[in-house]
């Protein structure tokens, strides 16, 4: 609305004043008819969805570290003595999952598109609905074989480079998916029940879940296998702004989603 | 045969516990080579991961020199935001020409003498802050620029400003791979990274930095480089090493991350496998070291294992003197107890034979030397008896007649006869005594003819004479060792004795039973003529009594090495 009238103004200005007159009458009556119909719509009809959206604080959040393997990882790791190393950031977007939860249907797709790159899966932690396909979409340019041991249909697979598999998920849970070809490449795959829809996580920590249904939901944030955060919502028929979500460590104890 | 016997017992001890502890030796010693080649083998391990650690450092140091590039750095800022594909291919071509300029650099720096293919790296990469390749030297450098590889834990760290090493499997590849951040105004803006695949000039530099051992690198069951020396003495061949791939990856201790213990191989060396340092050890990769044991297989080895030193220092004289004067008891033992016995009763059995002597004297043996002489006498009994019988009673008697008078009747069963414990036990009557006293002997001087001889008894070997008027004969006492028959003898009285023959009788029979108790070792404290003389008396009347006999001659002869007394009835 507000587009279309500075639109019009604009327009305006480079009119002669009466014109200016009848097209201010025009447009206003467009509006009002308009308005008039939504509402009629409105009555008849569901409340509108909404967006919800919010930020997760990244800066104090400091996971516990990988468990040690027995063989070490490198024989060096040393800082490079010319400049401080960068402080330590949790890729969210690579590795951090924001879902709502709750009942109801779901607006989400049949399929999903998950890429491989740089290694692994992006983002790390996979978050699907029970019943929902995943095509995992190689784009680096090594071929990768995920797996996930003890789910049927996730076995070994070459997906060559910029090819595509797709599997099937219909089976509640959570599992690591692994590479045999890229070892060093972890994710976490979760399929839930109950999910209601996904977030986008920008590096920054900022998500927003797009065109939600009003109701009570919980919106739960996953990082690999474990929950970092979890907070009850109601979303109405406009935009909710959730407060910024701390992400806790210690919270990681929290029951594991259900299925 | 005593000391012999033992003697022999103890050899045999002797030989059971050299024997058992050559074998013992043996297990000893192949336990000590095993442990020794187990703890060899875990410091091979330990050692090869410091070499290769140092290799890591070596490798992160001579790539120093290109993070610092301007140039370099100036590029990868550029392509950091760069998403349109023609500006990244110039980007990308760009840096591939300050890489490859880099790379010459290193071949340069390394030295004439250095071998290019060691020093140029198999696989490099340039990227940027998001870990983007922005250009790559290697297998996949015609690759479009813009693959990513960010969530590599080298990347990563590289891209904070850590210089890491790793060890990759990137595409199906094993590389030894080293990164550095790149610099370029005070900011962070990319990455270098390169790598080196397992060859085996390195599998063969690594061995012999070890002394030479069987060296594999692994993927899996798959050997990416490999080197055995070429002295199988010294190390096991590949194919064993290579061997039990399959089953170490189900190694319980494998699968934790370790080590395994050594396994092991064909020819009885032993190979331990550990997993590389580095991310590829999820996906198996690692090395395996083998090491050769020389066993022992049967005892004699320990001694061809033996060095020329070790065989000098053995303390040969004492050894040889200690196993000749083992011979030489052993021998003197057997001389003593078997050979000398035996020469000496082959004298006596030859002075017998040549008629020195009519019997052996068994007390003068032992063990079964008596039992020999003792079967032997009774051998010589048997014979006289047997010719006594074959020969014509009436010509013996004539003859024996002609020369000592008229023989009387005697009983040839012997009446009475008893092995004395003691002298009286042997006084001991078997019967009543007799109430009459036996005849008088006749004047003339009979001779009576020996008792027939029991077993062990020592009969005469001819009648002795007994004037009844003067003196019978005296029983002599013989030589140790040397005592004849006749002495041994029951001395014969008249056939009609009177109490003087008799009491020369009783007289001799006493003499002659104290000299055979006391060749037997037999005491004769307390045993008196008078106490003797009554048991005799007592005895003679019982026979008497209960024969109707004319009168009794005694005997002393031995019985299972003892003086015994037999009484023989005379009839007529």
């Amino acid at each position: 609305m507000s587009f279309s009238d500075k639109h019009s103004v604009g327009a305006d200005l480079a009119t002669a004043p009466g014109r200016l007159v009848r097209r201010w009458a025009y447009t206003v009556l467009t509006a009002g008819a308009a308005a008039g119909l939504c509402g009629v719509l409105g009555a008849s009809t569901p409340a509108l969805a909404g967006d919800v959206r919010g930020q997760l604080l990244l800066g104090a959040y400091h996971p516990a570290p990988p468990p040690k393997p027995a063989r070490p990882a490198y024989n060096w790791e040393v800082e490079n003595g010319v400049k401080e190393v960068a402080r330590e950031r949790v890729p969210a977007q690579r590795e951090l999952a924001a879902v709502l939860i709750g009942a109801g249907d779901s607006k989400l797709p049949e399929r999903i598109e998950v890429p491989v790159s740089g290694g692994a899966l992006l983002p790390s932690t996979v978050v699907v609905r029970t019943g929902m396909t995943v095509r995992i979409r190689n784009d680096d340019e090594i071929g990768h074989e995920l797996y996930v041991e003890g789910l049927d249909g996730f076995s070994a697979e070459a997906t060559s480079p910029r090819a595509i598999r797709s599997v099937h998920l219909t089976k509640p849970g959570d599992w690591p998916i692994r590479d045999r070809l890229t070892p060093h490449a972890k994710a976490h795959l979760h399929v839930l029940a109950d999910l209601i829809a996904i977030a986008k996580v920008e590096a920054n920590g900022n998500y927003t879940f797009s065109d939600v249904a009003p109701g009570k939901y919980t919106l739960k944030v996953f990082h690999g296998p474990q929950i970092v955060a979890s907070k009850a919502i109601e979303v109405g028929d406009k935009t909710l702004t959730v407060d910024p979500l701390t992400l806790e460590a210690a919270a990681q104890a929290a029951a594991k989603p259900s299925p | 045969m005593l000391l012999s016997r033992f003697w022999y017992l103890f050899l045999a001890v002797s030989t059971a516990a050299a024997t058992g502890a050559a074998l013992l030796a043996q297990g000893i010693i192949n336990d000590k080579a095993t442990e020794q080649v187990t703890d060899q083998l875990r410091r091979d391990r330990v050692e090869l991961d410091a070499m290769l650690r140092l290799e890591a450092r070596a490798r992160l140091d001579r790539i120093g020199f290109i993070t610092v590039d301007s140039k370099l750095g100036s590029l990868l800022k550029q392509a950091a935001n760069v998403s349109d594909e023609k500006q990244l291919g110039k980007l990308s071509s760009d840096t591939k020409e300050v890489l490859r300029s880099h790379v010459a650099r290193l071949i340069e720096a390394a030295g004439p003498g250095a071998k290019e293919a060691d020093v140029a790296p198999d696989i490099a990469f340039a990227l940027d802050s998001d870990g983007r390749i922005i250009a790559q030297l290697g297998p996949l450098e015609a690759n479009p620029p813009g693959s990513s590889l960010a969530t590599y834990p080298l990347v990563d760290r590289a891209l904070h400003g850590y210089v890491r090493d790793d060890v990759w499997v990137y595409d199906r590849r094993i590389y030894r791979m080293a990164a550095r951040p790149v610099l370029s105004g005070g900011e962070y803006v990319g990455a270098i990274v390169h790598g080196y695949r397992f060859d085996n000039a390195v599998a063969e530099k690594l061995s012999q930095g070890l002394g030479g051992v069987t060296l594999a690198f692994f993927y899996g069951t798959n050997v990416l480089a490999s080197y055995a020396p070429d002295d199988m003495t010294i190390a096991p061949p590949l194919a064993e090493v290579e061997a039990p791939l399959s089953q170490v990856l189900t190694d319980e201790r494998w699968k934790k991350g370790e080590s395994t213990e050594p396994y092991a191989l064909a020819s009885h060396g032993r190979a331990l496998y550990s997993l590389i340092v580095g991310g590829a050890a999820a996906a198996n990769v690692g090395y395996v070291i083998g090491r050769p044991l020389h066993l022992i297989a049967q005892p004699q080895e320990i001694f061809q294992n033996a060095s020329q030193q070790q065989v000098h220092q053995l303390p040969l004289p004492i050894l040889g003197g200690g196993a000749a004067a083992l011979a030489l008891i052993g021998l003197m033992f057997v001389y003593f107890e078997r050979d000398r016995p035996y020469k000496v009763l082959l004298k006596k059995i030859g002075e017998i034979t040549q008629g020195e002597r009519d019997r052996l004297l068994v007390t003068e043996w032992r063990g079964l030397y008596r039992k020999l002489t003792d079967q032997i006498n009774q051998a010589i009994d048997k014979s006289v008896e047997k010719s006594a019988e074959m020969a014509p009673t009436t010509k013996k008697k004539a003859n024996l007649d002609e020369i000592l008078g008229p023989t009387p009747q005697t009983s040839s069963e012997p009446y009475f006869g008893f092995a004395a414990d003691s002298a009286g036990a042997a006084a001991t009557p078997a019967a009543k005594p007799a109430a009459a006293a036996p005849p008088k002997p006749a004047a003339a001087p009979k001779i009576v003819p020996a008792a027939t001889p029991m077993p062990g008894a020592i009969p005469a070997a001819r009648p002795m004479p007994l004037p009844v008027p003067p003196k019978p004969v005296p029983a002599t006492t013989p030589a140790p060792g040397n005592v004849s028959t006749a002495s041994m003898l029951g001395v014969s009285l008249s056939p009609e004795p009177d109490e003087q023959d008799e009491d020369a009788h009783f007289r001799e029979t006493y003499d002659q039973y104290i000299v055979t108790r006391q060749q037997c070792g037999e005491p004769t404290e307390g045993l008196s003529y008078e106490k003797f003389e009554v048991t005799l008396i007592k005895t003679r009347d019982q026979v008497v009594a209960k024969h109707g006999a004319k009168g009794v001659r005694f005997s002393v002869y031995v019985k299972e090495g003892k003086a015994a007394l037999k009484a023989s009835a005379l009839k007529n």
